[in-house]
């Protein structure tokens, strides 16, 4: 349950840090992204800080590297299924023989 | 990343952002927690069979019918990349349920994230007034306008005509 958990919050942080990347990456005149950054930040230190109640031997700091890695070690343990899916998509499309009626 | 935002101004982060976590990846820096090494390794393997993978399903992509043309070398080189990710796959990770349950887990995250994500973009959205109705153009701005079509129009028409 310890593993779970401490991959659920990691993921939470690791996606709020890709959210907060995106927002500054996609910044654009006519966007205010500052209350979105600002609820990113509060959603990371949430995560941040329930992994660190669960692995409460470790710093605040080693909490957060700990429970990331271990996010994107689950996250790369079920990557074959997204293989499958884009393979299955491509598949159909490779031997997609639909016509267009012209009539 | 690297395409976002309007079209006279996209940022130019997601190239530079892609490479150094790609050398970070293949060069990790010393220092790092036994998570984070396996985290590291577990990358590296990934690569190995990512890479062919994504090559192959661009290849494979391109190639595929499009109005009733198919490019058959790229569909033949990409399904080559594709199968052999594929192999690569089955012989060197084979999914057990502790990485499908700790998948979960990740997914779960991920949609919880995501859900926070669309509560906060819906909340500020309902904080902004709107600007309210456009004012038409006036006579100036119609002829500015009107002046900017015309002369496209008659660069489209030119070369036709020749």
């Amino acid at each position: 349950m310890s593993d779970f958990l401490t991959v659920f919050f990691g993921t939470i942080v690791l996606s709020s840090m890709a959210i907060i990347i995106h927002l500054k990456a996609a910044y654009h005149p006519f966007h205010n992204p500052i209350p979105l950054i600002i609820s990113s930040l509060a959603v990371m230190l949430t995560g941040i800080f329930a992994s660190s109640l669960i692995n409460s031997n470790l710093t605040f700091l080693d909490s957060m590297r700990v429970s990331v890695s271990e996010s994107i070690i689950a996250i790369l343990g079920i990557s074959p299924l997204i293989y499958l899916a884009i393979f299955i998509i491509l598949a159909k499309v490779s031997i997609s023989t639909s016509e267009i009626d012209l009539n | 990343m690297a395409r976002m935002g309007p079209a006279f101004r996209r940022s130019k982060l997601g190239a530079p952002l892609f490479l150094v976590g790609l050398l970070l990846t293949i060069y990790p820096p010393d220092g790092l927690l036994v998570a984070e090494s396996r985290a590291s390794d577990e990358m590296l393997a990934t690569l190995e069979w990512l890479a062919p993978a994504l090559v192959g399903f661009i290849l494979v992509a391109s190639g595929a019918p499009i109005y009733y043309v198919t490019n058959k070398t790229r569909l033949i080189l990409g399904w080559a990349l594709v199968l052999f990710a594929g192999y690569s796959i089955f012989v060197n990770r084979p999914l057990e349920a502790d990485s499908i349950i700790l998948g979960i887990s990740a997914l779960l995250g991920i949609l919880i994230t995501v859900i926070l994500h669309l509560l906060a973009v819906r909340f500020t959205e309902s904080l902004s007034s709107g600007d309210g109705v456009t004012e038409p153009l006036d006579e100036d701005e119609i002829k500015h306008v009107s002046a900017i079509l015309s002369s496209h129009l008659s660069q489209m028409e030119g070369p036709a005509d020749e």
